[in-house]
């Protein structure tokens, strides 16, 4: 006798009916299909970002290449070949490379250790929570902050002079280069934590377990699968805190002042008074700042989205 | 994970806890020396006193709110007509959203002096109201990576889509649709992004300093250089401040619409 | 059976005092294909884990070939594992997953190289070798795993559910790979599924579990046509389930909803006027009465649902009712909704299950 009951089921059992495909717009009619009413609901986001975003930056852009009188001229940004600003950009990248490369290292350590390192689950929520918040400690408070704990009269340097009888004022002086990238360490750090958590997370709990089954150890599974996925992200976020840094100034604005010479400090001074006597000048510094700036975001960028594509 | 490695986890955990409170219970501690006796709140006092700090102060929160009103006037339609109708402009308008945090803020204000000066179609420097103007907009273009996705995230959590379908079958019109229906369901993640950029705006120094206005932030920077203590007194201030707000984020978040299941 | 290989002993499994496994015993010969089968939470992938050692046995112990494995770590077992979301390593060409367990091993480039050509062609897929994950459909991606599983030679091989990821088309092909690889191997396999179709179709024996219990262990044939519990009854198979009560315990004789039919066997520890459940598998009725059924029961047709091929009818007596299925015919419609009907089977077809009715 048939087995009528199995055929039964193999007709209505389940079927793939395949992903469910969400119906866009033609991307060459999208103008024609919306209507009054739309475009009056994005033109205020399209209007700010013009105004407010696109065309004065662009305007810096092209004013690093126009004289005083209008005309096209490379004289500006010749000019920016000046011992005083060439100096201004050494010391940036200096400390925007320093404070990346330790930003990105300690933070992977923390971020690894917390996530990986076989701590309970909530520590991690608790540790992106309080580096979203650390990330964007910058600005005048961090400098007063690190015043206070590193400074001559700082609360660590009062304790290590009494404890361990060592002077840190003697071979540290926090209004210095030094001094402004530990405290640039203050936001980089959490940076860091918050662009590698989501990364450390991808690494899936089962590709570990796949290895372990394959033999290898924890060491090998790093080595060979784990340091591999991660190594893109590693990239972008070193670039990302690289342009971070970069353009920062509060923060050093309030700790080293003028005593540092960075070129948003010193930007910011020509923007206040013109201290270099050359108003293009000041267009060519910023074209420098977005030049380097947007190269290392593009860094990350790019970096980002092929990382992506192997995870999907 | 064997015994040893978490040992280890934990040793860094320690230290990273360390490092981080550190500063701020140094900076709690510094701004109690004000006086040689002991530990006092004096520089508190002195601080709360100040007519320049209530002046500065208010100004801030003053700005900050203008900020958060014409942030979400032009975030919440964009977002929601890029899920509802648009969808390919979503690549074009968070590309625009990317751009504050490429662009440094100082490069923004330096391009906004040049543009919006005396010589200028908009002279918006020229007068008070002008320049109050362009701190906003400034503002706005701060926190707009962060209002944005805020917005867009709790849209996405309701399925917008869906719900102005339902809405619309039922006989609602599109402003019943937004008030009525769609507003209610995003308030607690427009709050989130309000108070993000309430922060953003208490601590911001490099603009507002650049176009002459007299924010909170100018003002510790004023304190700052001339003064030892008070400066920590205002550090610690503004802590509470930004804590307060990621607390209130953090708070509301609890209440935040579960994701909609899209079948 | 083949010797003995594996052998789990008063296996308990407790997370935070929830006892999810709670005292399991079982014996696998060398070379079986043996499936875990249950519903979720019902501790199977847990068990599995278990022999993996990515858990630690709360108490009981894992015995490989004698020898008790639980103070060995999972990577120095050599066992073998595919997973349900194949887990392949996303920053690896195909070759140097497959190889991977080669490479950790100390195995030479060129041994390695061979190997894995050899494994892709046993799966079927031998150009492949520089392709990446990402490029493949998770059909090709499983078979993958699967070689790079087998590529060490492991000497047991566990499974975790790994068809029920894919589209059910390639799930029936790659069921199908799978058992003959098995096969051609002789590879001890425990498979971990709740796809009761899955399991009779590949297993050599199927391990039934329930809430951290096994309920049955036996061949696909004994599980589905003989089931101890009502659970295993009806998690195998689709089944009709009535409630009966005894009427004359000695012969057999039952009253379903006041019409007796007769059992096969003798039910003498059975008090008159019990309540129990009976199991009647579908395929088992015939309506109208065929001839040689000697037990026939009176009722109304409630529904019919036309699936084509196959009429499935649900006939109603009075407080319980059955499914069974006919043959499409195109020569006479299928029978009237109202209708009154007859159907027969046999008295072995009736099951009586252990426990109370419900």
């Amino acid at each position: 006798m048939a087995n009528v009951s199995a055929t039964a089921d193999s007709n209505t059992g389940p079927v793939s009916t395949g992903p469910v495909v969400r119906s866009g717009g033609n991307p060459f009619r999208f103008l024609g299909a919306l209507s009054l009413g739309d475009y009056l609901a994005i033109a205020p986001f399209v209007i700010f970002a013009l105004m407010f975003l696109l065309v004065p930056t662009l305007g810096l852009v092209v004013g690093a290449f126009v004289d005083a009188q209008g005309n096209f001229t490379l004289q500006n940004i010749a000019g920016l070949d000046d011992p005083q600003i060439m100096r201004a950009f050494t010391i940036s990248v200096e400390i925007s490379a320093i404070t990346a490369l330790l930003g990105s290292g300690i933070g992977l350590v923390i971020a690894l250790a917390v996530i990986r390192g076989g701590l309970p689950s909530a520590m991690r929520s608790s540790l992106v929570t309080f580096s979203g918040v650390a990330s964007n400690f910058a600005g005048l408070p961090l400098a007063f902050a690190f015043i206070a704990t590193l400074g001559r009269l700082g609360l660590v340097t009062i304790i290590l002079k009494t404890l361990f009888g060592f002077d840190l004022s003697r071979s540290f002086n926090v209004i210095s280069f030094w001094g402004l990238a530990v405290t640039y360490l203050y936001f980089q750090i959490p940076l860091m934590i918050l662009i590698i958590a989501p990364a450390i997370d991808g690494i899936k709990k089962e590709w570990n377990e796949a290895a372990a089954t394959l033999g290898a150890t924890n060491r090998q599974f790093w080595l060979w699968v784990g340091l591999p996925i991660l190594w893109p992200n590693l990239l972008g976020s070193l670039s990302l805190l690289f342009a971070n840094a970069f353009g920062a100034i509060a923060t050093a604005y309030a700790l080293t002042g003028s005593s540092l010479n960075i070129v948003p400090i010193l930007l910011y001074a020509q923007i206040q008074g013109d201290v270099l006597h050359n108003p293009g000048l000041g267009a060519a510094l910023a074209l420098g700042m977005i030049v380097i700036t947007a190269f290392a975001n593009v860094i990350y960028l790019v970096v980002r989205t092929r990382a992506e594509r192997w995870l999907r | 994970m064997k015994r040893g490695s978490r040992f280890w986890s934990w040793v860094i955990f320690g230290l990273t806890v360390a490092y981080f409170i550190l500063p701020l219970i140094a900076t709690f501690e510094f701004s109690l020396r004000i006086r040689r006796e002991g530990y006092t709140f004096d520089a508190y006092a002195i601080v709360f006193a100040d007519p320049k700090f209530q002046q500065t102060f208010l100004y801030s929160i003053v700005i900050g709110i203008c900020t958060i009103i014409v942030g979400l006037l032009i975030t919440v339609p964009a977002a929601y007509y890029v899920r509802l109708k648009a969808p390919q402009l979503r690549p074009i308008i968070e590309f625009v959203t990317l751009l504050p945090l490429v662009i440094p803020a100082i490069i923004l204000v330096f391009g906004y002096i040049r543009l919006y000066n005396s010589s200028s179609i908009l002279p918006l420097t020229n007068s008070n109201l002008g320049t109050d103007v362009l701190l906003t907009f400034a503002y706005v273009a701060l926190a707009l990576p962060y209002m944005y996705r805020a917005v867009d995230t709790g849209l996405r959590t309701i399925d917008v889509r869906t719900l102005t379908e339902a809405a619309n079958i039922l006989g609602a019109s599109q402003v019943t649709i937004i008030s009525r229906v769609i507003f209610p369901n995003i308030i607690v993640a427009v709050l989130s992004g309000a108070f993000l950029t309430l922060a953003i705006v208490i601590g911001e120094f490099t603009i507002a300093s650049l176009l002459n206005r007299q924010v909170f932030g100018v003002y510790m920077q004023n304190i700052g250089a001339n003064k030892a203590y008070t400066p920590q007194a205002l550090a610690v201030v503004s802590f509470v401040i930004t804590w307060g707000a990621m607390g209130m984020i953090q708070l509301l978040a609890r209440f935040a619409p579960k994701t909609a299941r899209t079948t | 059976m083949a010797e003995e290989f594996l052998r789990i002993e008063a296996l308990v499994k407790a997370f935070a005092g929830n006892q999810v496994v709670k005292g399991v015993d079982a014996s696998f010969g060398k070379g079986e294909f043996v499936t875990l089968l249950g519903p979720s939470g019902c501790g199977k992938t847990t068990i599995l884990r278990m022999i993996a050692g990515f858990e630690r046995p709360t108490s009981g112990q894992i015995l490989v070939e004698g020898k008790d494995i639980s103070p060995l770590p999972p990577n120095r077992r050599k066992i073998g594992m595919v997973f349900q979301a194949y887990a392949l390593f996303p920053n690896m060409n195909i070759e140097d997953n497959v190889g991977f367990g080669l490479k950790v091993a100390g195995v030479p480039a060129e041994q390695r190289r061979a190997r894995v050509a050899e494994m892709l062609k046993l799966i079927g897929l031998p150009g492949f070798g520089k392709r990446f994950p990402f490029e493949m459909s998770g059909g090709q991606q499983q078979r993958v795993a699967l070689a790079r599983a087998l590529a060490p030679k492991p000497r047991m091989l566990l499974l975790d559910e790994p068809l029920s990821a894919l589209d059910a088309k390639i799930r029936i092909s790659l069921r199908d790979e799978i058992r003959s690889l098995q096969r051609s191997l002789g590879i001890t396999t425990i498979f971990v599924t709740h796809d009761q179709e899955e399991a009779l179709s590949m297993s050599d024996r199927i391990v039934v579990m329930n809430e951290g219990r096994i309920e049955q262990i036996g061949a696909p044939f004994e599980i589905y046509n003989f089931p101890r519990t009502r659970f295993v009854a009806s998690f195998v198979g689709t089944l009709n389930i009535l409630r009966a009560k005894v009427v004359d315990g000695a012969s057999g004789r039952i009253a379903i909803d006041d019409q007796q039919v007769l059992t096969a066997r003798s039910m003498g520890t059975l008090q008159d006027g019990e309540v129990r459940s009976v199991a009647l598998r579908p395929e088992s009725v015939v309506l109208d009465g065929a001839g040689d059924k000697r037990n026939s029961m009176q009722g109304t047709i409630e529904e019919v649902s036309f699936l084509g091929a196959v009429v499935r009818v649900r006939v109603r007596f009075r407080d319980n009712a059955i499914s069974l299925d006919t043959f499409n015919n195109p020569s006479s419609p299928p029978p009237e909704r109202g209708a009154p009907v007859t159907v027969s089977f046999q008295p072995e077809d009736l099951l009586v299950l252990e426990g109370e009715a419900h």
